[in-house]
């Protein structure tokens, strides 16, 4: 790890002047940024704690009926928040389908919005990778590329973005909250993350110093509650990144899907939005076949980037599942393994 | 032999467990002398690479560093030794190629040594490491065994044409193909066997001491075995006398072969100890351990049976391909033999031809892990067998209890020249079979099918030998107050010796277990010894101590019949005291080691037991699982376990090993996956990337037992520590291929059975 | 400006760890983990793989898990530390150790400070009410002498103890 300055700002403001210097990053829980900094992958001259700025660690329920995550609320207080998992049960599912116990202690909204790729390649400081080093190619484009991108990738960079929190968030259009130094803007979700075009090394929208103070949700948000999930495969039950995930929520009225919100995740260098499948459900019955035709609909622009093809068909599959259990309704109870394909099944513990 | 409250067989708790699970625990890199220095060492970024250090004087004037070595300052170290070399079958010796303990001029693999900087701390260590100048000229790389030895292939040692580090036969070729030819069936499969990384929690750590009054070197280090390392370091590195160097090795976090090693960052850290005049300390950390460490396994096997029309097995053929990396550790050329010598299992067949070749490919060094090489053979010839039960129709145990080897031919002789003394296969296949519900599992299949999923059961009749060779020499001695102390040179690394030796020594003399102290791990204090490996540590070390503590038993009763006017026949040992039998005239260990009579020698016992052969421990596993066709992820339903292990010293240390074996298995099965790029990285190099099994992952165990006390030491014991890992893996992969096989038609598919892997399995059955 | 500290200079702070208070000068490199076990000799945390992935060194900050090397120590500033060395009260051990050594819970016990650490968090969460939500919760520490099942059995005989008790 290089040697870095550490600044401790009083407020947002002094945080955004002393982080829109070059070099500079902002240091949350650290949970992603000092692994990446241990491992030569980051070199920040200069490190911003935000963990104490004020009001950021606040969850607020709007009076429009919308919800307000600060930046800083941990991933474990936002999922074990009963009020915002009942109404938003997808989000603490994917919550808590993600990383490890301690690292839900530790883990902020904002920095999971940025976290770095996962790609083997972007980590491993000797091989060519031109999110972390721009030009120098990609090696994960003729090489070991079974988890990469089948949307949205470019011959630059074939990385997928890994959160699973971002999923549902960005099914039920959540919007970014950011500060900067010309002001506060907001940014939505869906546009925060950058394909990778030719410019991989961008991952969001974020300017120099610009901080995220919060993700909103709007108040369309809680209507699904009744009917949404998140599902992820992943390669081993617990604390590994996905394969493919989907978020599905659905707005069910006299047993036909007056609305559905559908996203995937650990397919695209974004959590990957999938408007034409919710074109297809919306007014239909929830049935096998129309959730395949929503699931084809989804992954119509996919193609492999590598050794990956089996991802799309993979991918339809947990779209179609996601759906399904979406439709049978949100279970009671979180299941003991959250998001897991085999926690639907009948007699699996469950808890409070 | 008697039971006793504290004695052999009983499920007592382990004496270690106190200061363990306070976090009073002393590993290596817990301990820090005052003055400690950090060392780190700079390694190649490339698989395959000629260099030149251009530059050291930046690094050197940096912050706190006081020392850079490179190859030209390290000439007067000797190289790491291979200890393992085979013959060739044209009668030829193998060449052995250096192994340096700092690579010069050129590099053989990602993570090769390049320098080692000391400075004051560790940060300071990497910054200047970082700031050492090194021009490298990449150089083509081979990664995969198959392209190793393909014409034309990029070379790693000009002394191993074509990367053949050996080419070793076994058998008899000309009948066997004589016996290929006039067979009714022909079964062939390929398997590969995919690499491991041994992570064991603990990563090696190292300090180096230095008295320059005495010229004498210290060592601590987490390691299998002091005195091997002592010997080697002595001998053939560090060129210094024995009697000057000291080897320790505290408590140890997890080893499983992997850490019996010489590694060169031993013999650095201690020359660096001498230079600098202050101790030097070398902590890896997981990433180091990725890249620094010998890996396991990594073979490829094609193998075919011969049978006759009524499914005896009549011949057997075995090509190993086994990666040895780019440089020869300690062991690495027997890993792949050794497998071999196990090729024909718990089955009488009669012919083999084997042909073993190790390669070398521009990767990390591969030698034993758990297991080391039964593993491999068990896991080619049970997927073998269970696809000669497919392919000639016969249900899978009759096709087994048909060719084993029976209870009434032993001792049996194998085809490879091995002596299996006794052993009930069948026996063992029957129970496990039975507390499986086997016979009832189409049954279950249907209820898996309405949810969507398909079912498996699998099974895998597995033999292994453990305990050969060295034998173990040691002591047990009583104290002035009244506790004994127990010398042996045997290491634990966390399978619970100390609790076990205790236990064989309390049976003897009948004293409660904390009145019992075990030394390990101190070249000063032990005399000598072999260290872990080989699940040898048990059936050697505890049937020796078993003799001592006897001995010993003799010898008190003696001293103690003097002073209580009675034949030592008459006297027994009871409750931590000698007595006449029958009377409550008796006298206390402390006071017996206070008699006049009570010479040093008189109070302690020295023995030695060397096994006359290996002892071989068997048995059947059974595991059914569920797969998701639509995400291909496997989910273990039960694994059931029926073991032979002889004789069960301590059923709760021996259950510990049990699962860890098979949960390790499990791991190899269906989630652990070593890759390389085409040019040598290593990508798998962190928890996230190399799927090792949690919590999550690991079901509830059926265990039992079906001991057949073995003959070979006076205990009935057979090694336990590697069992499960050797079984586990064709246990669990002929479960996920009868399930794809029921479903799909599909019949081989290799591990890792990750999900990605089988749905992609699925898909293409489907099409 | 506020509080900080320049480029390779070294940053004042305090930490109570297990009930006392330390005051320090540290470089802001140096993680919680390093600083616990370099500076404090508090060996019992445990650096299994330093990137926040294998939990052998979870210990609890401010009465939460979390992993050791993933926290720098200037972000502990203020903050409130225990580790396994402060979980036995004097002689008698933690209802969780004592389930460990029930049930058998390690073998070469490196991981086991780490579980510990896990497991009481784990109960006291509420997590730990089936094995199948045991064995998830877990999951943020691994072992590879592989005595999960038996670190199922002592979390949850520890969980049902302290229930029972209180």
């Amino acid at each position: 790890m290089n040697t870095f300055e550490y600044l401790r700002p009083a407020t947002i403001a002094e945080a955004v002047a002393a982080a829109a210097e070059p070099g500079a990053a902002y240091l949350a829980a650290g949970t992603n940024l000092v692994d990446l900094m241990k491992g030569g992958i980051s070199h920040p001259t200069r490190l911003v704690d935000i963990n104490r700025l004020p009001g950021l660690d606040r969850l607020e329920h709007l009076p429009d009926g919308g919800v307000r995550i600060g930046a800083l609320v941990r991933n474990a207080d936002l999922a074990h928040d009963p009020v915002f998992a009942r109404r938003f049960p997808a989000i603490a599912e994917a919550l808590l389908s993600g990383a490890s116990a301690q690292l839900r202690n530790a883990a902020t909204v904002g920095g999971n919005l940025m976290q770095r790729t996962r790609c083997a390649y972007f980590y491993d400081v000797a091989s060519a990778c031109n999110k972390r080093a721009p030009g120098a190619g990609c090696d994960a484009r003729g090489g070991e590329n079974r988890l990469h991108a089948v949307l949205g990738w470019s011959e630059s960079c074939i990385a997928t973005h890994p959160s699973d929190f971002c999923v549902p968030l960005v099914a039920l259009d959540a919007v970014v909250e950011i500060e900067g130094r010309a002001g506060r803007r907001e940014v939505a979700l869906e546009s925060f993350h950058q394909l990778p075009g030719n410019t991989p090394e961008r991952d969001s929208v974020l300017g120099p110093g610009e901080l995220i103070v919060a993700v909103r949700l709007p108040p369309a948000a809680a209507k699904f509650a009744a009917h949404a999930r998140y599902l992820k495969v992943r390669d081993r039950t617990s604390y590994a990144f996905a394969v493919v995930s989907a978020a599905a929520a659905l707005e069910v009225d006299g047993g036909r899907i007056a609305e559905a919100r559908l996203a995937l995740g650990g397919v695209a260098a974004r959590p990957w939005r999938a408007r034409a499948a919710e074109k297809v459900l919306a007014g239909t019955r929830p049935e096998a076949a129309t959730l395949r035709r929503a699931a084809e609909a989804a992954l119509a622009q996919a193609r492999p980037s590598g050794e990956n093809a089996f991802k799309i068909e993979l991918a339809r599959r947990i779209v179609a599942r996601a759906l399904a259990l979406a439709a049978a309704g949100t279970p009671e109870r979180v299941p003991a393994l959250p998001a897991s394909p085999f926690a639907s099944v009948a007699g699996a513990a469950v808890h409070a | 032999m008697k039971p006793m409250k504290f004695g052999i067989g009983q499920a007592v708790k382990r004496v270690e467990d106190a200061r363990l699970i306070t976090g009073h625990g002393q590993y290596t890199a817990d301990y820090l002398p005052t003055g400690t220095l950090a060392a780190v060492f700079l390694r190649s970024p490339h698989a395959h690479a000629r260099f030149t250090v251009s530059d050291t004087s930046a690094a050197k004037s940096m912050p706190g560093v006081r020392l850079i070595a490179t190859a030209a300052d390290v000439a007067h170290l000797g190289d790491l030794p291979c200890v393992a070399a085979l013959g060739n079958s044209d009668g030829s010796k193998m060449p052995l190629p250096p192994y340096p303990v700092l690579a010069k001029d050129e590099v053989l693999h990602v993570g090769d040594a390049v320098a080692m900087v000391v400075a004051e701390t560790e940060a300071q260590a990497r910054e200047a490491a970082d700031a050492i100048e090194i021009d490298w000229e990449p150089l083509a790389a081979v990664i995969e065994m198959t392209d190793a030895i393909a014409p034309g292939a990029a070379s790693v040692w000009r002394q191993a044409a074509g990367n053949i580090a050996y080419d070793a036969h076994m058998g008899d070729k000309a009948k066997t193909d004589a016996a290929f030819s006039k067979a009714a069936q022909v079964v062939s499969l390929q398997v590969v066997n995919n690499r491991l990384i041994a992570n064991y929690m603990e990563p090696r750590a190292a300090i180096g001491e230095y008295d320059a009054a005495s010229g004498r070197y210290t060592l601590t280090v987490a390691s299998q075995g002091v005195h091997g390392l002592r010997d080697i370091l002595s001998k053939q590195i560090l060129k210094v006398p024995p009697e000057n160097l000291r080897v320790v090795t505290p408590d140890v976090g997890g080893g499983f072969g992997t850490k019996a090693f010489m590694y060169r960052e031993y013999p650095l850290v201690l020359d660096a100890a001498r230079q600098v005049g202050a101790p030097v300390r070398w902590v890896s950390d997981r990433s180091e351990h990725f890249i620094g460490d010998a890996q396991g396994r990594d073979n490829l096997t094609t193998a075919e049976m011969a049978l006759d029309k009524n499914g005896r097995f009549l011949a057997m053929r075995v090509d190993i391909l086994g990666n040895l990396g780019a440089y020869l550790s300690q062991f690495a050329p027997y890993i792949p033999w050794l497998g071999a010598t196990m090729a024909t299992g718990t089955y009488d067949i009669p012919v083999l031809h084997a042909r073993v070749r190790g390669i070398y490919t521009h990767t990390l060094p591969v030698d034993a892990y758990r297991g080391a090489g039964r593993p491999e053979a068990a896991y080619v010839l049970e997927r073998l067998v269970d696809q000669c039960a497919r392919q000639i129709g016969m249900p899978r145990e009759e096709l087994r209890a048909k060719n084993f080897v029976k209870s009434t031919q032993m001792p049996y002789k194998t085809i490879t020249d091995r002596t299996y003394d006794v052993g009930d296969f069948e026996g063992a296949m029957r129970k496990s079979l039975a507390n499986a519900g086997y016979f009832d599992f189409d049954r279950r299949i249907d209820e898996s099918k309405r949810r969507g999923k398909v079912r498996g059961i699998g099974f895998a009749s597995y033999i292994e030998c453990t305990a050969w060779g060295d034998g173990e020499e040691g002591s047990v001695k009583l104290e002035p107050d009244g506790t004994f102390t127990v010398l042996i040179g045997t290491q634990s690394n966390g399978q619970g010796h100390a609790t076990a030796y205790a236990q064989v020594v309390s049976q003897h003399l009948d004293v409660p277990l904390e009145r019992i102290r075990v030394i390990q791990g101190d070249s000063d204090r032990i005399p000598t010894g072999h260290g872990t490996g080989g699940s040898r540590s048990i059936p050697i070390g505890a049937a020796m101590l078993a003799r001592a503590s006897e001995k010993l038993s003799v010898q008190l009763k003696e001293l103690a019949a003097d002073k209580l006017e009675a034949a030592a026949a008459d006297l027994e040992i009871a409750d931590g005291r000698v007595r006449i039998a029958g009377t409550d005239r008796s006298i206390s260990f402390e006071e017996i080691a206070k008699l006049p009579g009570a010479t040093p020698e008189k109070l302690k016992a020295v023995d030695e037991f060397v096994p006359p052969t290996a002892t071989y421990p068997n048995g059947t596993h059974v595991c059914e699982l569920e797969i998701d066709p639509d995400t291909g992820v496997t989910e273990i339903l039960r694994y059931g376990v029926c073991d032979d292990f002889g004789f069960t010293l301590n059923p709760l240390l021996l259950a510990g090993q049990v699962h860890g074996g098979v949960a390790q298995g499990i791991g190899q099965a269906l989630y652990e996956r070593t890759v390389y790029s085409e040019d040598g990285q290593l990508l798998t190099a962190s928890f996230m990337d190399y799927c090792m099994p949690r919590a999550a992952d690991i079901p509830e165990f059926h265990f039992e037992t079906c001991n057949v006390p073995s003959t070979t030491n006076p205990l009935g014991l057979k090694g336990a520590g590697e069992a499960g890992s050797i079984a586990a893996c064709p246990t669990v992969m002929n479960a996920v291929v009868d399930a794809l096989h029921r479903a799909y038609g599909i019949d081989h598919i290799d591990m890792p059975a990750t999900p990605s892997r089988v749905f992609a399995a699925v898909q293409q059955a489907r099409h | 400006m506020p509080d900080g500290s320049r480029s390779g200079a070294e940053y004042s702070l305090r930490i109570r760890v297990n009930g006392t208070d330390h005051a320090v000068s540290l470089d802001p490199r140096v993680t919680l983990l390093d600083f616990l076990r370099e500076r404090l000799h508090l060996t019992g945390t445990k650096k299994g793989c330093n990137f926040g992935e294998c939990g052998a060194c979870t210990l609890h900050l401010d009465g939460r898990r979390v992993n050791a090397c993933m926290v720098l120590a200037v972000q502990a500033d203020g903050r409130e530390v225990t580790t396994i060395e402060g979980l036995a009260e004097a002689d008698r051990l933690h209802p969780v150790q004592q389930a460990f050594i029930d049930a058998d819970g390690f073998q070469c016990g490196f991981c086991t400070p780490g579980q510990v650490m896990s497991a009481v968090a784990c109960i006291a969460e509420g997590h730990a009410g089936s094995d199948a939500e045991i064995r998830e919760w877990m999951s943020g520490n691994l072992c590879r002498c592989s005595a999960y099942p038996q670190i199922v059995d002592a979390v949850r005989a520890a969980a049902a103890a302290m229930a029972g008790k209180g």
